[in-house]
């Protein structure tokens, strides 16, 4: 339906194309656009005729054009246009004849009779029949086309010449005269021109004049003989220059187009002169377009003297700067009003030939010329110019700018549809420069020419010529490349077809366009992107309110046209793009009136939500059975790679508990389903609409179903299930796993069918992706995935039964005991012939995992030995299985040994992990876990409250006898200087009488009673540690290697103390044993465990347990007396020798101090007191190993006990202080009793 | 005279859109409300094709400095102004445009329903393109706004609107 309006449309024959006999469509089409093709004839090729007005050889240049098209609906509408202009017409009739059995002459008056208007009609044979050569009867094929065309031709220009003569004597009525009201006047929607030309200075038009002029064309078109009114009155003129306008109209349309030029000129000049504007419109675009058709054929003419007459010669002379007029946003204003036109240019009124003029020019301006003439007309009753007339005009010069823009001079296809019209190839360069046409518009030009129809009210219009307009307008914007523009026409035509009760024959014919249209829009506009399913479509945004403007106008479009099917699928569109920008009201309408009620109308119509599901979870129900775990096996022994790097610390080794990498795991992490287990089934179903979601169907994929089923008919009880407007909701339903899988399955989509449409595969989508996430994949969403493993069924083992009482167990510290335990497999088919007992006390689970990062070296010692022992040796069973057959029982045997149990051990587990190997050598196994809590309660036995070290002396080692007895020698041996007492008290907290003894080496007691609740000290002569041993350089034991080194903090020292207190202790702990019985009746035995009881050791003990520590120098200090009265003196002597290990400078003086203490208090004197008086110096400087020793004198003037030491270099302190005691003299006490 | 101002990015997207009516004068007729945003989409096409005229036969008004492709030691912007580009009507259309290629399109209404364009005062609207165009170089500035995206700050907004009854309001 698309109109075409090339300038040269009123120099064309309008030829109708009629199918007579039996046509294909297409094979009649191909005919027509055969012909069409052929559209030319030279009037050189055509034979002559005798009529003196058309006869070919008057102008041999010229051409006839042929419009040969094959609908007459436009002429229909156009009736009252015929006599102004003529083209309208449609002249000849040509009947394409094909396997037609009546005769020709039949035929053709037949022809004549159904279309009487046409003066010329003809037959046109394609079957191939022999056929005489009659008059108007052609056969394409014998004949060429070309020579048909141009026999065609004479033939019309016979029947013009008849015609024309037809013409000569009617009174030529203006349109408005003869449509009378019906006709669309033009209405400029901004004031007419005439106020501002009619103060243009140079018009010879005055009001009165005007008025007259317009009395008397309403006169004239009353009159019924203008011809023969002899008076030469105005309105005699001007129906002859009528009639000589219309013979330039039959001229150009017999292609003689000199001829035609002159009648226009002549036409015009005395309309001009008598304002008869509509004509003088209408001659001066006949003369435009004579010129342009000149200019076509290369023929130089002379610009007729009217046209420099009411034109301004400056704006078309030919000069390279042409002279453009400035735009600006008033400028636009200044171009619409008239030149001054006949102002001071009436003295050039000289010749202008044609090839020095700027053709384009020139008709652009005879055009502003034209529009300006109809417009004012439009102020006349009756002499007015029709709208479409108007439109069409400047249609008309716009796409002749067009081409212009688009060409560099007139060729063929000027006078070819649009559609057919290409730039031109040849580039500015195949012409100088000067007349190429590409110059002298630019396409905004032409965008304000043909802005000029929006001053139009083209709404008024009758709606054919809204279409023609729009159209025609639309496929210029088009050919310029005005894409939005385009589109923009194409939606101002769609709505002005849409309210209208605009005939359904009208929306037929468009039916096949007009979605075509439609989506011509939706891309323009970008409606056409697909945001679901591209990720860089729903980044960038758009106008969305355009788009949902056009998306609901091609709703209405469809619906108008009852389209159910279109309609469906822009509803759709709009929904699923442009929710967001729905209301509830618009989406509800939309979804019930649009797509529910289309829905059915075809079977693979799916949901159109591609995120419709969520989530998708498999849960086990929480009162089933254990589901067994896969455990490697072959995992115990050690990678060879981990040993490599053992020594290299890693940090991050033991961090995976709170770690991500942890995390991971767990996301990677299969569930496994027993087969033939039940368990729920929960999918998450998203509705980001604002109506409720129907869901009535959801099943399994076909390979998923092969695994797992819904349960009985929960999927009927559950459906249909709503999900409200704009949320996400859950379902549940029972399913069970009905077949083992070999690896883990993974569930990616799920058949969800939504409101009664067939069930389609939706993916589960568990998130949206940015737009910056990955750029690999341009998919919208991530999607995710449910893992599964279905596995055999597996034994089941059951803690039947144990010996303890309620697996409550009561033992007295120290001892040991055995119980039993019975297990039994239940599983009727499987074999646990995979079992690994395991262990925990309470000790080792109440620890934290970081336990050893805050202690001591010695006393992780402890704690470590400790839990080494729980390990290893606290709990085991005895008699462990291979294998508990299927069905059957089996008892172990425990043994719990408490002999060095801590006393918060309360309970412990024995755990059990297990299952059934298919094979022997099988890496894995799916083990499950039995755990088996037992609560202990230890009972304290014996226990060692103290323990001491003493020094010993002589006298003590003679006078006791409770000592432990050396097995070998006796005490009496002992050297006093390098023995030391241990006294250790033990203590019975039991309710029973004991038999204990104690062992520390070769010394042993005897067995002793201890009664219940009493306490009894041992004491044990033990030999100092030898002074070569270093304790202070053996470092203290790690049991657990692989910890990050972290220092203790602790300087040398007092590391070096720390090792000698541990090993001491070590020492002790090793060498001390104490076993015990008591007197019940089960005899019960034990041993006592002497580390929980055992302090840690101060460094007293461990200096006298450890006396002959490495000093360089030893001091023996001794003193005349021991015992003093008030007033005597006494003499210290210091001797110093070094010792044999340590090589000094034998020489060399060393600086000797007496430091002298109280002995009661403890405290140093200080040197100079009230109690002592020193003869000598406290210190001295003396040589070591000489026989001179150091000498001091001391006169005690206050009674007491004092202990003298020694200090050398202030760094070395003698080991055997001297102790002397002063006392008053009797006789003083005596006088103070008195 | 109410008019409808809006920035278009790159892909003919809307950046920001604004409606300027002032209460003693008329509003947009609920019809052409609706038609306005196609009105302007479609006057794109010309601003785009006057982009790339070297010697526009525009120009604004007194501006004689070349068109948008002007000499590089030219410093003003006055050459990002359009002038009136378009009208539909009796609705006029004026254009900027930004040398990132930002589109600035305004469509002007008169307030008398005779269908005479509406006259555009140059100066006042250059200006108002002028300021509006430094605000929005300011948003792109902003380290959270990514290029071609809308404008949703209301400061722009309040700004935008202020210039508008600066320069637009008569």
């Amino acid at each position: 339906m698309a109109q075409e309006l090339p300038l040269v449309d009123p120099a064309k024959i309008r030829t109708l194309l009629v199918p007579i006999g039996q046509w294909t469509r297409s094979n009649f089409t191909e005919k027509v656009e055969a012909l069409q093709e052929r559209f030319e004839a030279r009037l050189v090729d055509i034979t002559p005729i005798e009529d003196s007005h058309f006869n070919p050889q008057g102008f041999p240049q010229g051409r006839l054009f042929f419009d040969f098209h094959t609908s007459l609906f436009e002429a229909e509408q156009s009736l009252f246009l015929h006599d102004f202009e003529l083209y309208r017409k449609t002249f000849v009739v040509i009947g394409l004849v094909n396997a037609e059995a009546q005769k020709p002459e039949i035929v053709l008056d037949r022809l004549q009779k159904r279309y009487p208007d046409p003066i010329s009609h003809n037959l046109l044979y394609f079957d191939g029949k022999q056929l005489s050569q009659d008059r108007n009867i052609y056969c394409a094929s014998t004949t060429n086309l070309e020579t048909i065309v141009c026999d065609i031709g004479r033939d019309f220009l016979e029947a013009l010449g008849r015609y024309y003569t037809s013409y000569k004597h009617v009174t030529l009525r203006s349109p408005g005269a003869i449509g009378g009201t019906s006709i669309t006047k033009t209405s400029l929607m901004r004031q007419p021109s005439v106020a501002i030309s009619t103060s243009a200075s140079a018009r010879v038009t005055s009001n009165p004049i005007e008025s007259t002029v317009s009395n008397s064309i309403k006169r004239s078109a009353s009159l019924k003989s203008l011809a023969l009114n002899s008076s030469a009155s105005s309105d005699q003129h001007r129906a002859k220059a009528r009639q000589t306008k219309i013979l330039g109209n039959f001229k150009l349309l017999a292609g003689q187009y000199l001829d035609s030029l002159n009648s226009f000129a002549e036409a015009a000049t005395t309309l001009h002169k008598y304002h008869d504007y509509i004509w003088l419109g209408s001659a001066l675009e006949g003369l435009a377009l004579s010129v342009v058709l000149l200019t076509y054929l290369r023929v130089s003419f002379q610009i007729p003297s009217i046209i420099s007459a009411i034109c301004s010669v400056k704006d078309f002379e030919n000069s390279s700067a042409s002279a453009v007029p400035q735009r600006n946003s008033v400028s636009s204003a200044t171009i619409q009003s008239p030149r001054n036109s006949l102002s001071s240019k009436s003295s050039r009124f000289n010749v202008i030939e044609s090839h020095t003029v700027a053709i384009p020019l020139l008709i652009k301006c005879i055009s502003d010329k034209v529009l300006h003439y109809y417009e004012m007309s439009t102020s006349h009753n009756t002499e007015y110019a029709p709208q479409i007339v108007y439109c069409e005009h400047i249609l008309r010069i716009a796409r002749f700018m067009a081409y212009c823009h688009s060409h560099n001079e007139l060729e063929r296809d000027l006078f070819k549809p649009s559609y057919f019209c290409e730039p031109s190839k040849a580039s500015g360069l195949s012409l100088n420069g000067t007349c190429s046409f590409k110059e002298y518009f630019s396409k905004m030009d032409v965008c304000l020419t043909a802005n000029r129809l929006f001053e139009l009210q083209l709404k008024e219009m009758n709606i054919f010529s809204q279409i023609k307009v729009y159209t025609s307008l639309a496929v210029l914007y088009r050919n310029l490349g005005f894409k939005r523009k385009y589109a923009f026409i194409l939606r101002i035509l769609l709505v002005s077809l849409l309210p209208r009760n605009v005939s359904d024959s009208v929306v037929s014919v468009l039916d096949s366009d007009h979605h075509d249209i439609l989506l011509t829009l939706i891309q323009a506009y970008r409606i056409d992107r697909q945001p679901e399913t591209l990720i860089n479509d729903a980044a960038s945004c758009t106008w969305v309110t355009i788009q949902k403007n056009i998306l609901m106008l091609a709703i209405n479009m469809s619906a108008k046209t009852q389209n159910k099917q279109k309609v469906r699928e822009f509803s759709l569109m709009l929904l699923q793009k442009y929710s967001h920008a729905l209301t509830r009201s618009e989406q509800l309408n939309l979804f019930r009136n649009n797509i529910l009620p289309n829905i059915n109308d075809q079977r693979n119509f799916s949901y159109w939500d591609p995120f419709l599901l969520r989530r998708l979870n498999i849960i086990q129900l929480e009162n089933h059975r254990e589901v067994p775990r896969k455990r490697h096996i072959a995992s115990q022994k050690p990678k060879n790679s981990t040993q490599r790097h053992s020594q290299v610390f890693n940090p991050f080794k033991d961090l995976g508990v709170r770690d991500l990498t942890d995390k991971s795991k767990n996301q990677d992490m299969v569930a496994e389903f027993l087969l033939g287990e039940s368990a729920e089934l929960v999918v998450v179903l998203q509705n980001p609409f604002k109506f409720d979601l129907e869901i009535t169907q959801l099943s399994f994929n076909k390979c998923d179903e092969d695994f797992v089923k819904f349960l009985g008919d929960s999927v009927r009880r559950e459906l249909p299930f709503i999900v409200k407007p704009n949320s996400m909701a859950s379902v549940h339903f029972p399913v069970i796993f009905t077949k083992k899988t070999d690896a883990a399955h993974e569930i990616t989509e799920l058949q969800v069918g939504v409101f009664g449409l067939p069930p389609t595969l939706f993916p589960i989508v568990t998130a949206e992706k940015s737009k910056n996430d990955s750029a690999s994949s341009g998919k919208r969403a991530k999607s995710g995935l449910f893992k599964f493993h279905v596995i055999n069924e597996q034994p089941q083992i059951e803690f039947v039964s144990s010996t303890l009482d309620e697996n409550c167990i009561m033992m007295l510290d120290g001892t040991k005991q055995t119980f039993d335990i019975v297990l039994r497999n239940q599983s009727l088919g499987k074999p646990a012939n995979y079992l690994e007992f395991t262990h925990v006390t309470n000790v080792e689970s109440d620890m934290s995992a970081d336990y050893w990062k805050k202690l001591a070296p010695d006393d992780l010692f402890d704690v470590e030995k400790q839990l080494e022992w729980t390990q290893k040796k606290c709990i085991k069973i005895r008699n462990l299985p291979k294998e508990i057959p299927a069905n059957s029982s089996v008892t172990l045997t425990v043994d719990i040994d408490a002999s060095q149990a801590p006393f918060q051990f309360t309970k412990f587990e024995i755990n059990l992990m297990y299952g059934c190997k298919t094979e022997e050598s099988s890496s894995s196994v799916y083990a499950k876990s039995l755990s088996m809590p037992f609560n202990i309660s230890l009972r304290r036995s014996l226990e060692v409250p103290s323990l001491e070290v003493m020094p010993a002396s002589k006298e003590l080692l003679e006078t006791e006898g409770s000592f432990l007895q050396h097995s070998h020698s006796s005490i009496q041996t002992l050297d006093t200087n390098s023995s030391a007492l241990l006294l250790i008290d033990i203590r019975n907290s039991w309710d029973e009488n004991a038999t204990v003894s104690v062992h520390f080496r070769d010394f042993h007691s005897n067995a002793e009673t201890l009664c219940s609740h009493s306490t009894k000290r041992f004491v044990i002569p033990i030999t100092n540690i030898h002074p070569s041993v270093n304790w202070g350089a053996k470092e203290i034991p790690k049991l657990v290697g692989g910890r990050q080194f972290v220092s203790s903090g602790l300087t040398r020292d007092q590391l070096i103390a720390m090792r000698r207190s541990f090993w001491c202790r070590e020492m002790l702990i090793e060498s001390l044993k104490c076993d015990w019985k008591f007197h019940n009746t089960t005899k019960t035995r034990g041993t006592v465990h002497f580390r929980q009881f055992l302090d840690k050791i101060d460094p007293r003990t461990v200096d006298i347990l450890c006396q002959h520590r490495d000093v360089p120098y030893h001091v023996t200090l001794s003193s005349s007396k021991a015992k003093v009265l008030l007033g005597e003196s006494v003499r210290l002597e210091a001797k110093v020798s070094t010792s044999e290990t340590h090589i000094t400078d034998e020489h060399g003086l060393v600086r000797l101090e007496f430091i002298i203490y109280n002995r009661r208090t403890g405290l140093a004197l200080p040197s100079s007191n009230t109690r002592l008086l020193y003869n000598g110096q406290l210190s001295c400087l003396t040589s070591p190993n000489k026989d001179n020793p150091a000498v001091l004198s001391i006169t005690p003037i206050d009674p007491g006990d004092y202990e003298v030491g020694c200090c050398i270099n202030s760094l070395y302190f003698n080991d055997q202080p001297q102790y002397f005691r002063v006392e008053r003299p009797i006789s003083s006490i005596l006088e103070e009793v008195q | 005279m109410p008019c409808y101002f809006a920035i278009i990015g790159a892909l003919d997207n809307p950046i920001y859109e604004a409606e300027f009516t002032s209460p003693q004068f008329n509003q947009f007729p609920p019809e052409l409300k609706e038609l306005n945003p196609f009105i302007l989409h479609a006057s794109l096409d010309i601003l785009e094709d006057l982009q790339w005229q070297t010697h526009p036969q525009s120009g604004a008004g007194t501006e004689t400095s070349g068109g948008f492709l002007r000499s590089r030691h030219s410093s003003s912007n006055s050459n990002c102004y359009l002038g009136k580009i378009d009208h539909f009507y009796g609705l006029a259309i004026t254009g900027y445009l930004s040398y990132g290629n930002m589109k600035f399109v305004m469509v002007h209404s008169s307030n008398s329903s005779n269908g005479t364009p509406v006259p555009i005062d140059d100066v006042a609207v250059k200006s108002f393109y002028q300021e509006v165009h430094e605000l929005y170089v300011k948003t792109l500035m902003n380290p959270f706004y990514k290029l071609n995206e809308p404008i949703t700050s209301p400061v722009f907004d309040k700004r935008v609107r202020l210039l508008a009854k600066k320069y637009l309001a008569k």
